[in-house]
């Protein structure tokens, strides 16, 4: 009896340890491509997930695909196996709403990506659809397609024109040192033209994704149903499911990324006004300032993960967008807006260093010197808590000096606690007590002896 | 004796509403709505029928790989007779018709699917492990264009084979002392990884005898029409055609004698040479 306990809780070790059980089981899946108020992610709808989360107002990718579906320990997560098995089930997706009204929505070729129409311009996410979706991806293509012709050439020129500087230099040295005249070629040589390099299609943050097809679902938020209708006016089977539709929670608020100096890989989150930062002042801050949506903690988990959990009652905030033109004001401890100085965002580098306990240190970004060619690790404000007391009040404040609503954090310095000292000495008192009768026996032993 | 009448009214009120509630929460409880649970598995394997559609009245539902023990499942019909028709490609149709009372329905006994050929088919290539105990044959089915077909009906496939000595190597080899002709048994593999579906059994005692280094296996691969012709016909057939081509195993002559039976079955002629057991 023990043996066999013994052996089923090695059999479930084991099984653990290998993280990947792989009980596959062929599913009817809701492929879903979503947008998730940042970009876009995928995830599915099992068989046995009854509803599925949508963002309200913007493009979603749905298909019905046969799969394998398995649940994978390591991850705590159904997962597909499409390599084995991925057949989309053809028809027309209807969905209809709690009001009656219904649509039917036939596949659509699509793509997305994320565009900057210009350098100054704020990126956006875009699709299309139809042979709108084609010509996005051809648009794309054919750039980059140019530009990479365009750099062959250029380094053909470019070589050439180093070739041809480099000779008329030589040439022009000779000649002076021969005492000749130069005036001819020092004029060819400012008639030389350096090759332009052509230039990267920036215009594309994230390309637009192969073109695939899908029912394209945009809806108003609220409930809905939904299920596949093929050929002969079929129903699927297992394709009916409800839609939930959100929207995010009242206006976007402020939220920052608070990068401690000593621990620049481990930044934390601070969501919230009322939220305050804790700090030992021994190190710097660096804070990172984003707009960022609230959504209900269960819709907007189940949004990235179908088979996720979430709670109905709490709130969660996503962030989706950086704060530019704004600058960090410390405030007096009096009204609020009574800003005392302001800190402006900088482009920071994080330099490897052999010596030091870090490993690393966060330097101002040096464009021309040290860090040419390189790009900034990050672009925050500084912020040193130990300069201004133990108590700091900071908030973002606008071109025109305004501070921006929900952006007031309180920071808290803390110092030494003075009590640790005596509560480590009390900590070691039963070890000292302990000691000392132990020293008390052994004086007794000997006198017996 | 009124506030007695009273009590009794009161109480009959109250159980009148009482009866009435439940009646209406039996009701209300009773499924309306009928579900279907059948299986449906191919008619060799007793496996998956691939790219199966099944439909019945309004519904319909794709099965690639569920199929023997694996039970499918309808639900939201209406009571009521109706006919549950299942297809794929390459397999007969069927159609069964089905009363169907309110609540589950469960069909006892699988629906079996004749599968009608192999898409594509062009010839087969066999590749032999002939290590350990239980030495095989891995049997591809490969199409015109080449790629091996993996998902297709598992037809109840004739095969045998004629295992020889091999005299030398290279330009000279030739087929020396005949040790074996006959049928393998061969088993389908369900595994969805599964590359190829036909592994035949090669006789492990034949292998050894005679101290052979290296064999020739001549394979006779025979695809029946599964609506033309029995299996025991085409065992009787092969007898007639290994007996009319003599102890050498000439694969021509074989060619020749099986291909008067072109409208009942097509024949796959595959030779393995320099065979030997590591």
């Amino acid at each position: 009896m023990r043996a066999a306990a013994c052996a089923a809780l090695l059999a479930v070790v084991a099984a653990a340890a290998s993280g990947d059980v792989r009980d596959r089981e062929e599913q009817l899946i809701y492929s879903l491509t979503v947008f998730n108020g940042t970009g876009y992610s995928s995830t599915f709808g099992a068989e046995s997930s009854g509803i599925l989360y949508l963002l309200a107002d913007v493009d979603n990718f749905v298909t019905l695909r046969k799969t394998f579906v398995y649940y994978r320990p390591a991850d705590a997560a159904l997962k597909t196996d499409a390599a084995l098995l991925d057949a989309p089930v053809e028809g027309v997706l209807e969905i209809s709403g709690s009001a009656g009204d219904s649509q039917s929505l036939p596949p659509e070729d699509y793509t997305y990506y994320y565009y900057r129409p210009g350098s100054d311009a704020a990126a956006a996410w875009r699709t299309a659809t139809g042979p709108e979706a084609h010509r996005a991806h051809l648009d794309y293509t054919e750039k980059l397609r140019r530009y990479r012709v365009g750099m062959d050439d250029y380094r053909l020129d470019r070589a050439t024109y180093d070739y041809m500087v480099g000779e008329l230099e030589r040439r022009i040295r000779e000649r002076k040192e021969a005492g000749g005249d130069v005036t001819r070629l020092e004029e060819v040589l400012r008639g030389l033209d350096a090759p332009a390099r052509p230039v990267f299609p920036e215009e594309y943050v994230v390309p637009p994704v192969r073109v695939e097809r899908a029912f394209v679902v945009n809806l108003p938020a609220g409930h809905y149903r939904a299920r596949l209708v093929g050929r002969g006016e079929r129903i699927l089977e297992g394709s009916e499911k409800t839609i939930v539709v959100f929207g995010r929670l009242g206006e976007p608020t402020v939220g920052y990324e608070v990068i401690p100096g000593d621990k620049w890989n481990r930044p934390v989150d601070s969501r919230s006004s009322g939220s305050v930062i804790y700090v030992d002042g021994s190190s710097d801050l660096y804070l990172r300032a984003r707009y960022q949506h609230e959504f209900t903690d269960l819709f907007y988990a189940k949004l990235m993960r179908n088979d996720a959990r979430g709670s109905p009652g709490m709130r969660r905030s996503v962030s989706f967008q950086g704060i530019s033109g704004v600058r960090l004001a410390l405030l007096n401890r009096g009204e609020v807006g009574e800003v005392s100085s302001t800190i402006g965002a900088l482009p920071y580098f994080v330099e490897q260093e052999r010596s030091g306990s870090r490993g690393y240190r966060i330097v101002p970004f040096d464009a021309a010197g040290a860090h040419v060619n390189r790009e900034p690790s990050l672009e925050a404000f500084h912020l040193a808590p130990g300069r201004y007391g133990a108590r700091i009040r900071v908030a973002l404040v606008d071109s025109r000096g305004a501070v921006i609503a929900t952006s007031m954090r309180r920071i808290r310095v803390l110092d030494g606690d003075p009590s640790v000292g005596v509560l480590g000495a009390l900590a070691f008192l039963p070890l000292a007590a302990g000691a000392g009768v132990g020293l008390a026996r052994r004086r007794g032993l000997r006198r017996t002896v | 004796m009124l506030p007695h009448r009273r009590r009794i009214l009161r109480v009959t009120v109250i159980a009148v509403a009482a009866a009435c509630a439940a009646a209406v929460a039996l009701v209300a409880a009773l499924p309306f709505e009928a579900t279907l649970e059948f299986r449906i598995r191919d008619r060799v394997s007793r496996g998956a029928v691939w790219n199966a559609t099944v439909t019945i009245r309004d519904r319909f539902l794709r099965t690639y790989y569920a199929g023997g023990a694996d039970s499918l499942r309808f639900s939201r019909l209406a009571p009521g007779k109706a006919t549950l028709e299942v297809s794929a490609p390459n397999y007969q149709p069927v159609s069964v018709p089905v009363t169907l009372r309110r609540g589950r329905n469960r069909l006892a006994e699988p629906i079996d699917v004749t599968g009608l050929r192999i898409p594509g088919l062009a010839h087969f290539i066999v590749s032999e492990d002939l290590s350990g105990a239980a030495p095989q044959a891995t049997i591809w089915p490969l199409s015109e264009q080449g790629p091996a077909v993996v998902n297709h009906p598992a037809l109840d496939l004739w095969i045998g084979a004629r295992i020889s000595t091999q005299l030398a190597r290279g330009q000279a080899a030739a087929r020396g002392a005949p040790l074996f002709a006959g049928e393998l048994e061969w088993s389908w593999d369900h595994s969805p990884d599964a590359l190829a579906r036909y592994r035949a059994r090669l006789p492990p005692e034949v292998l050894e005898r005679g101290g052979a280094r290296r064999f020739v296996i001549d394979y006779l691969l025979i695809v029946p029409d599964p609506l033309a012709i029995e299996r025991a016909e085409v065992a009787a057939i092969v007898a007639a055609a290994w007996a009319d081509s003599g102890a050498s195993g000439d694969p021509a002559s074989l060619r020749t004698y099986l291909a008067r039976y072109a409208d009942r079955f097509d024949f796959y002629v595959h030779t393995s040479w320099n065979l030997s057991r590591p």
